[in-house]
C-alpha cells in the first residue's frame, strides 16, 4: 500500500497544503473507515481478551500444580482443549475467532501429549513427543489453511531434530557433528522454503510465510559458512560451496522469477557477516591493519548492496515503499 | 484488490480539489528493510573502526580530552561528508560508521570529563544527538539520533529521580508525532525519521523492560536519589492518561463524542487497560504505539507494537517481582473484561459495517 508514501511525499514536495494533507489521505483511502475502526477494536479486543484469559489460566493452573492429581491435570488441559473444538464448532473456520480457537487447539495438542508423557512415562524420548505433534498438527494446518499452522508445524519440525539428534548425536542412525545437524536443518527448512513458493507460485497469498522461512534457511546456511571458516580442519569444507550456490539461488529466484527485495536484502546481510568474518579469520592480512579493514569492508559491501537494493526495489514501487 | 497506482491516487485527490496539474515525477523511496541493514551494518563497521582506534591509538581511552577531540572531529567530518555527498552510498555509509564511532568516544570523553556527573553526560548527550540530527542530513542517521536523544533524556530524568516519567513522556512523544503525521509531513525526512526514533525509544520498554535499558544499572554507575513512591505512581498515572486522551484524540478525530455508542465502548476498554497498566505498566506504550500505528495506516509501527504488546506480556508472564496468584487474577480478569466490552461493541453497534453507527 503506497498510496499513504505517495501522499505524505507529495506534502513534503509542497505539491499538497499542510493542512490539506489529512485530507487527502481520507479522499485517497490511505486513513482507516469508521468500519475499519470498528473491525480493528473488535478483532484486537477479542484478541488480547483471549490471550490475557489464556495466559492467566495457565498461571492459575501452575500456582496449583502440585495440589491437583494426575486426572485434574488432564481433565484441565482436555476440557480446555473441548473448549476451543466449541469455539471452532461455533464461529467456524471462517471467522477470526475460529482460527484463532483453531491455534489455541494446535498449541493445546502438544501440551497434552507432553502432560501425557509426564503423567504416564514409557521411557520415549522427547523426539517422540515432537513428532508426535507434528503428525497431530498436520490435518489441523490442512483444514486452518493458516500460514501460522504451518509455520507453526515447522518449528516443531526443527524442535524433532534438535531433539533427536541431542537425544542420539545423530540423525538416524549416523553420527553427526554440529555441522552435521546444521545441514540436516538447511535441507529440512529450504525444503519448506521451495515447496511453499511452489506452492504460492500456483496461487497461494502472502508473502510473510516463505519470507520468515527464507530468513531461517538463509541464517543457517550462513552459519554453515561460518562454521567452515572458522574451523576449517573439523569441517567438511563444504559449508561456503553450499553458501554460494544458496547466494546464486536466491539471486536467480528472488531477481528474476519473483521480485522479493527482502530477501536479496537478507542475502546482502549474510554476505557482509561471512567477507566480516573471512578477514577475521582467514584472511593474511597485518594485525594492525586488519580491524580498519574489515570496518572498511563491511561498510563497502554494506553501501553497494544497499545500491543494489534500492535500484531493484525501485522497479516495482508500488510493492517495496516503506509505509 | 491491488493497491491504487500513483496516477489513481493522484487522480482521486485532483478530483478533491487539493491538487492541480500533471502526477508528478516518480521519486523513489528506500524499503524498511534496507535502512535497517544499512543501520545495522553501519553499527558493525562502527565497532570494527572504535576497535582498531583504541587498537592503534590507546591513548584515546586514557586521556579524556584527546578522545572528546577525536570524536568531535569525527561528528564534524561525518556531517561534512553527508552534506557534500548526499547521493553517496559509499559516503553515507561510512559517514555513518565514523559518526557512530565519533559519538561514543564524545561519550567517553564526556564520561572521563564529567566523572560521576552522569546527569550532565546525558544532558550533553542529548544537546549533541539533537545537534547531529539537525546538521546530517540522512535519514537512517536521524532515526539513531531521534532514539539516542530520547535514551539520554530519560537518564537525565532517572539522575533527577524523576525516571518513571520516562516512558509517559515517552509514549505522549510517539502518540503526538504519529497522530499528526500529515500535519508535520511537510519537515519531511526529519518528521519521519523523529516518530520512527521516538517509536523504538518508547516500545524498548514493553520490549525489553526498565532495568535492561538503564545504563547505570548495567554498567555499574551511580543512579540518581529517587524522589519516593509518588514518582513511581505519577509515572503510571501519566501513562494512564496518555492512553485515555489518545482514545479520546482519535474518537473526536473520527466524530464521535464520549455519549456514542462507539465512544462509550472505546472508552471503557480503554479505562480498563490503562487501569491494568498502573499493574502491568508496560501495556499503555504498546497499546498507544498499535493505536497511533493503525490510525496512521503504518504497518510497520503496528506490526512493531503488537510484537511489544507479546514481547510484555511473555516478560510479565515470567516476571519474578509479582506474586504468580496476583499475575494471573490480573490476567483473567482484565481479559475477561477486554471480552465483555467486545460483546458489548457487536451488541450495541448492530447497524451494518458499511454504516456509521453513532
Amino acid at each position: 500500500m503506497g498510496t499513504r508514501r505517495y501522499i505524505l511525499g507529495w506534502t513534503e514536495e509542497g505539491r499538497i497544503a499542510p493542512q490539506d494533507a489529512r485530507r487527502a489521505l481520507r479522499t485517497a483511502g490511505a486513513l482507516p473507515t469508521g468500519p475499519q475502526w470498528r473491525q480493528f477494536v473488535a478483532r484486537f479486543l477479542i484478541w488480547l481478551g483471549t490471550a490475557l484469559v489464556a495466559a492467566g489460566v495457565v498461571l492459575l493452573l501452575v500456582y496449583n500444580w502440585q495440589i491437583l492429581g494426575r486426572f485434574a491435570r488432564l481433565a484441565v488441559v482436555e476440557g480446555l482443549f473441548a473448549a476451543v473444538l466449541g469455539v471452532i464448532g461455533w464461529f467456524g473456520l471462517a471467522r477470526i475467532e475460529g482460527k484463532l480457537a483453531l491455534l489455541g487447539a494446535a498449541v493445546l495438542v502438544g501440551a497434552l501429549l507432553a502432560l501425557v508423557g509426564q503423567t504416564y512415562p514409557t521411557g520415549a524420548d522427547s523426539h517422540g513427543l515432537f513428532v508426535a505433534w507434528g503428525l497431530a498438527l498436520v490435518p489441523l494446518a490442512a483444514v486452518g489453511g493458516m500460514p501460522t499452522l504451518w509455520l507453526l508445524l515447522l518449528a516443531v519440525a526443527n524442535g524433532a531434530f534438535l531433539a533427536y539428534f541431542r537425544a542420539f548425536g545423530g540423525l538416524f542412525g549416523v553420527p553427526l557433528g554440529v555441522e552435521g545437524l546444521l545441514w540436516a536443518l538447511v535441507a529440512l527448512n529450504t525444503a519448506v522454503l521451495v515447496l511453499w513458493e511452489v506452492l504460492a507460485w500456483v496461487g497461494a497469498a502472502g508473502r510473510w510465510g516463505p519470507r520468515l522461512v527464507g530468513v531461517v534457511s538463509g541464517g543457517l546456511v550462513t552459519g554453515l559458512a561460518l562454521w567452515s571458516i572458522v574451523d576449517p580442519a573439523g569441517g567438511s569444507g563444504w559449508g561456503v560451496p553450499a553458501w554460494i550456490l544458496w547466494l546464486g539461488a536466491v539471486y536467480a529466484v528472488y531477481r528474476r522469477v519473483i521480485h522479493d527485495v527482502f530477501l536479496l536484502a537478507t542475502a546482502v546481510s549474510s554476505i557482509v557477516l561471512v567477507a566480516a568474518t573471512f578477514l577475521i579469520w582467514r584472511a593474511d592480512i597485518p594485525e594492525s591493519n586488519a580491524l580498519l579493514i574489515v570496518s572498511l569492508v563491511v561498510i563497502g559491501v554494506s553501501a553497494a548492496g544497499a545500491r543494489w537494493l534500492r535500484a531493484v526495489s525501485a522497479e516495482e514501487p508500488s510493492e517495496e515503499e516503506p509505509q | 484488490m491491488s493497491a491504487p497506482t500513483r496516477a489513481e491516487v493522484w487522480s482521486r485527490i485532483a478530483a478533491a480539489g487539493i491538487v492541480t496539474g500533471e502526477v508528478p515525477p516518480h521519486r523513489p523511496r528506500v524499503p524498511w528493510y534496507v535502512r535497517l541493514l544499512q543501520g545495522v551494518t553501519g553499527w558493525l563497521g562502527a565497532l570494527f573502526l572504535l576497535a582498531f582506534l583504541g587498537n592503534t591509538f590507546s591513548f584515546l581511552f586514557t586521556d579524556a580530552v584527546g578522545a572528546f577531540l577525536v570524536g568531535a572531529a569525527a561528528c564534524v567530518g561525518a556531517a561534512i561528508g553527508f552534506r557534500r555527498y548526499p547521493e553517496s552510498d559509499f559516503a553515507g555509509q561510512l559517514g555513518f560508521a565514523v559518526s557512530l564511532a565519533g559519538q561514543s568516544l564524545l561519550g567517553y570523553g564526556f564520561w572521563q570529563l564529567l566523572g560521576e556527573h552522569f546527569g550532565l553526560l546525558a544532558v550533553a548527550m542529548v544537546t549533541v544527538e539533537i545537534g547531529l540530527f539537525i546538521l546530517v542530513p540522512n535519514y537512517v542517521h536521524r532515526v539513531w539520533n531521534a532514539w539516542a536523544a530520547a535514551f539520554f533524556a530519560w537518564h537525565a530524568l532517572l539522575q533527577l529521580g524523576l525516571g518513571p516519567l520516562g516512558p509517559g513522556l515517552l509514549t505522549a512523544a510517539l502518540a503526538w508525532m504519529w497522530l499528526e503525521e500529515p500535519e508535520l509531513a511537510h519537515y519531511g525526512e526529519r518528521a519521519h525519521a523523529a516518530a520512527w526514533g521516538l517509536a523504538l525509544a518508547t516500545l524498548q520498554f514493553p520490549i525489553c523492560g526498565r532495568r535492561v535499558c538503564d545504563l547505570t544499572v548495567l554498567l555499574g554507575w551511580p543512579g540518581g536519589d529517587s524522589l519516593g513512591v509518588w514518582v513511581e505512581w505519577a509515572g503510571s498515572v501519566l501513562l494512564v492518561v496518555v492512553l485515555v486522551a489518545v482514545v479520546w484524540r482519535l474518537l473526536r478525530r473520527e466524530g464521535h463524542s464520549l455519549s456514542t455508542r462507539p465512544g462509550a465502548v472505546a472508552l471503557a476498554g480503554a479505562s480498563i487497560l490503562a487501569i491494568t497498566s498502573l499493574k502491568a505498566p508496560g501495556f499503555s506504550p504498546a497499546m498507544v504505539a498499535l493505536l497511533a500505528g493503525f490510525s496512521a495506516g503504518s504497518r510497520q509501527l503496528t506490526a512493531l507494537a503488537v510484537f511489544a504488546l507479546v514481547a510484555y506480556l511473555t516478560r510479565y508472564y515470567y516476571a519474578l517481582e509479582a506474586p504468580l496468584l496476583d499475575k494471573a487474577l490480573l490476567m483473567m480478569i482484565t481479559g475477561g473484561a477486554l471480552l465483555l466490552v467486545a460483546l458489548a461493541q457487536r451488541e450495541l453497534c448492530t447497524c451494518g459495517l458499511e454504516e456509521d453507527c453513532g
